[in-house]
């Protein structure tokens, strides 16, 4: 079921796009104001917007679908590091690899895609290995000394692993979450 | 979302706005300094009354002044973990209503057909246009839709508190999420079926009766944008 996206498959993709990034945004402003909280967001948005992304992926299965959500969310998270573009893109890419190997039909496929799509969510923490000094010290004037020492000594280099494993466990919990809810209410109810 | 254009001193290209728009966000997520975000942040708000929006420009502007003030008057004064809090919530502030602003300026006087239009003489493919309009067209929409399952909820007896969603969070995603997943795809399936009778699925050019070109006050915006930036790096070395 190779198929090329329609104009409505594209709007889906815009529309289900917003939602996601919607829901990740409440949940990073909600956790930014504690360091701790800030860095298990991955996994907070892995469980949360898991639900969406099947949804999305049950409503739209064509070529090319996970990898314009990847790209729309590589836009938005990219504003203070261009490097959570690629990270998004490489993600989509091969989330849309392991879909295209059920010949994009396999639910089963979709929910494993879905752990490697969102390692996307690390994007942004990959400043804290390239430029971590610059990291630490824009967060100086914002929160104070304190505040940027306690994230210093909270965010080694191999913290970004840690967040991987965060975004993948997140991500495994949310697709159990969203097949619940699709079994429970969008299926009985004729969505998708 | 409705665009009403009747009170706009000024029009301005959407691509200029758009512009505007990646300059602020760039800006707000690199800038710690006070002053200069004060004045990009108020730039953005006489450009809102420009555009006719005075109560939107006022109903950002002032309260995100507020929180400049305040974290500067509580910042050197942080030590304990109660004003560390606050200095969080009032960091989320000053990086998000900046944003917001620059946000309402360009999707509160444009519409989807002139931002169509625009993309189009930027000669991007469709698989790229139709869905980036669609998520800024959408994210206002999630906004209403949100304030209607609010009420919802408060109807039926649900609270919404925050104590609530700490003991009990897969219910209180259940009772957010879901509904909010209906009534999107409901409102998706409406847009999609509105794109078609608009003929959005053919694959000639589109037409446009919007004029979208760039006049003398885009140039002028452009020239801004560009002296933000180069100040806001000379600022920086």
């Amino acid at each position: 079921m190779k198929q090329k996206m329609k104009t409505k498959d594209l709007i889906y993709a815009g529309a289900f796009a917003a939602l996601y990034i919607v829901i990740m945004f409440i949940i990073v402003m909600a956790c930014g104001a504690v360091p701790i909280l800030y860095l298990i967001t991955p996994l907070l948005v892995g469980i949360v917007d898991g639900t969406v992304y099947l949804l999305y992926t049950t409503k739209v299965q064509k070529t090319g679908a996970i990898l314009i959500l990847a790209v729309l969310f590589g836009l938005v998270t990219s504003t203070n590091h261009i490097t959570s573009l690629f990270i998004a893109m490489i993600a989509g890419i091969i989330a849309e690899l392991i879909v295209r190997a059920g010949d994009y039909k396999s639910r089963k496929l979709y929910g494993i895609s879905y752990l490697v799509f969102n390692i996307s969510m690390c994007g942004p923490f990959t400043m804290l290995i390239i430029a971590k000094q610059q990291f630490i010290d824009s967060c100086i004037p914002y929160y104070g000394q304190e505040y940027a020492d306690k994230l210093s000594a909270m965010t080694p280099n191999w913290i970004v692993l840690v967040l991987i494993g965060l975004a993948i466990v997140g991500a495994a919990i949310g697709v159990l979450i969203g097949n619940h809810f699709m079994k429970k209410h969008f299926e009985k109810a004729g969505i998708v | 979302m409705t665009v009403n254009n009747s009170r706009a001193l000024l029009r301005f290209d959407p691509r200029s706005k758009l512009l505007l728009f990646i300059v602020t966000c760039v800006f707000v997520m690199s800038c710690t300094q006070e002053f200069p975000s004060l004045v990009v942040t108020g730039f953005v708000a006489f450009l809102l009354i420009l555009c006719g929006k005075p109560f939107s420009a006022l109903k950002y502007y002032i309260p995100y002044v507020a929180a400049v003030m305040l974290a500067s008057f509580v910042l050197p004064r942080a030590h304990n973990g109660a004003a560390m809090l606050l200095m969080g919530i009032l960091v989320i502030v000053r990086m998000l209503l900046p944003v917001v602003m620059s946000f309402s300026l360009v999707f509160q006087t444009t519409t989807i057909s002139q931002f169509m239009a625009a993309f189009q003489k930027m000669h991007l493919p469709n698989s790229f246009i139709i869905p980036v309009a669609v998520m800024f067209r959408f994210i206002p929409t999630l906004q209403e839709e949100w304030q209607g399952i609010r009420q919802a909820m408060a109807f039926r007896d649900i609270p919404l508190s925050f104590g609530g969603i700490i003991r009990h969070p897969l219910q209180a995603v259940e009772h957010i999420l879901i509904p909010m997943l209906f009534s999107a795809s409901s409102v998706m399936d409406e847009l999609a079926a509105a794109s078609l009778a608009r003929g959005l699925d053919s694959d000639r050019e589109r037409t446009s009766l919007e004029e979208v070109k760039f006049m003398p006050s885009d140039y002028l915006l452009i020239i801004s944008c560009i002296t933000i930036m180069i100040f806001w790096f000379m600022y920086r070395i």
